[in-house]
């Protein structure tokens, strides 16, 4: 459940991006952190080390605004994607209301599609959440290399191996010029509002 | 919150959402709004091609063997669908008994075959004729596929058969020996381990007399090689 602090009046809604290493999760950040620098008007905080890869995490916190006299904070995360980094992203995962898996569509890339969706759902049973119920957006990043005439895995396909079960909504993305990263934030915080609107009545 | 007025929340989380992230983003696509009819009669073909291209399991492939049986009898009067279905169902039912070690062509075979029946049995307007030329290129793949499967099959069995050459038996033989022979001569530090072992046994006075009598016995055996040494130079 999100932190709802009745006396400020406030609730805080911690929605972290996850997936495979190289996969596009900070690029996502990166583009809202950009692109709308001007209305979310906070740092994107990135703690990095060898060289540029995400080796702990980024952090983007906004506010939405009052929503019936509640103050609604958005807390971004991204966790660490490599393999060998499962503790810290146990640890980014304490206490998350959403998660947006985002998938790498390139073909190279399917299996570690498939470890690291199991791998979320594994950690998130750490913190006996499960991940059928935690509101969770899959986002299918890269679609623009096709016009480089690299290898992708068609939608279907990726919707037949990471989604059939799961059968939550999913969006076609390329993190890099910005398609569909907004929609995608915009749908896991609606998801996510929706379930603590559900918890408090 | 509130109970009052909570049905709106949503509703007003997502206009302030679309006020914050206004952009002149394209149309979004909802993957699920998109894909294939949902009356396609190989829409459950369909499904199974795309579970097995993540994972090949017996479960899988028995549904795809299935459902490939129920399509046959379906399509049990049309000479070029029932050729296709076939040429999938021999494709299938090999990669189900080879599984892992399946030829990789197989799988891409069952996809090719599955892409041309989509267009054969989907498209409007499409003559016999054009059916038989899409067929009769897969038909050729499946034979090419065939001869690749035996000549695999005969190589692994010749890797089997292939017997050592005379001299190399012969080597192979005479280091087994010498290693044989090796075994039996205890090193002496094998030796000094084993005597350790043995004294693990016994109490430090049991020890000390032990170590005192093999003393004496060195101090013997030295005196009597010296004598018979001054013995040898007086002669």
């Amino acid at each position: 459940m999100a932190f709802v602090n009745l006396k400020k009046k406030e609730v805080q809604l911690k929605i972290v991006y996850y997936g495979p290493g190289r996969g596009g999760k900070t690029t996502n950040l990166e583009y809202i952190h950009s692109k709308f620098s001007e209305r979310i008007q906070t740092d994107l905080v990135a703690i990095k080390t060898h060289g540029d890869r995400t080796l702990f995490f980024d952090y983007l916190p906004f506010d939405i605004g009052k929503i019936k006299g509640y103050d609604v904070k958005v807390q971004l995360y991204t966790v660490p994607g490599q393999v060998k980094y499962n503790a810290t992203r146990q640890l980014v995962l304490r206490g998350v209301d959403g998660v947006v898996f985002v998938a790498d569509s390139m073909e190279v890339q399917r299996d570690k599609n498939r470890f690291s969706l199991k791998n979320l759902q594994e950690n998130l049973a750490t913190h006996n959440k499960n991940i059928f119920k935690i509101p969770l957006v899959l986002q299918y990043n890269k679609r623009d290399l096709a016009d480089q005439g690299i290898p992708l895995l068609s939608i279907e396909k990726l919707e037949k191996g990471l989604n059939s079960q799961l059968k939550v909504p999913s969006f076609e993305a390329s993190a890099l010029v910005g398609t569909n990263v907004a929609t995608t934030l915009k749908k896991i915080i609606a998801l996510t509002m929706a379930l603590v609107e559900s918890h408090l009545k | 919150m509130n109970n009052k007025n909570d049905s709106t929340i949503t509703d007003e989380v997502q206009s302030r959402l679309e006020d914050i992230f206004k952009e002149s983003e394209k149309t979004p696509t909802n993957v699920e709004e998109g894909g294939e009819p949902q009356d396609s009669p190989l829409r459950g073909l369909k499904t199974i091609l795309l579970s097995i291209e993540w994972e090949i399991t017996d479960e899988a492939m028995t549904t795809l063997i299935g459902e490939l049986d129920k399509l046959e009898d379906k399509y049990k009067d049309d000479k070029n669908l029932l050729l296709f279905l076939r040429l999938l169902a021999t494709a299938g039912k090999y990669i189900k008994s080879s599984k892992a070690n399946a030829h990789p062509g197989a799988i891409r075979m069952l996809n090719s075959v599955y892409k041309s029946l989509e267009i054969v049995l989907l498209s409007k307007g499409i003559t016999e004729a054009e059916k038989k030329k899409i067929l009769n290129t897969h038909v050729e793949e499946f034979k090419k596929l065939k001869e690749q499967i035996a000549l695999r099959k005969a190589s692994k069995v010749k890797e089997k058969k292939i017997k050592l050459p005379e001299e190399i038996k012969d080597a192979v033989e005479e280091r087994e020996k010498d290693v044989a022979v090796r075994k039996e001569s205890k090193p002496a530090e094998e030796t000094r381990e084993e005597l350790m072992r043995d004294m693990s046994h016994m109490t430090p006075q049991e020890v000390l007399a032990y170590v005192l009598d093999e003393v004496k016995q060195v101090i013997r055996n030295e005196f009597k090689a010296l004598k018979e040494e001054l013995k040898s130079r007086d002669l």
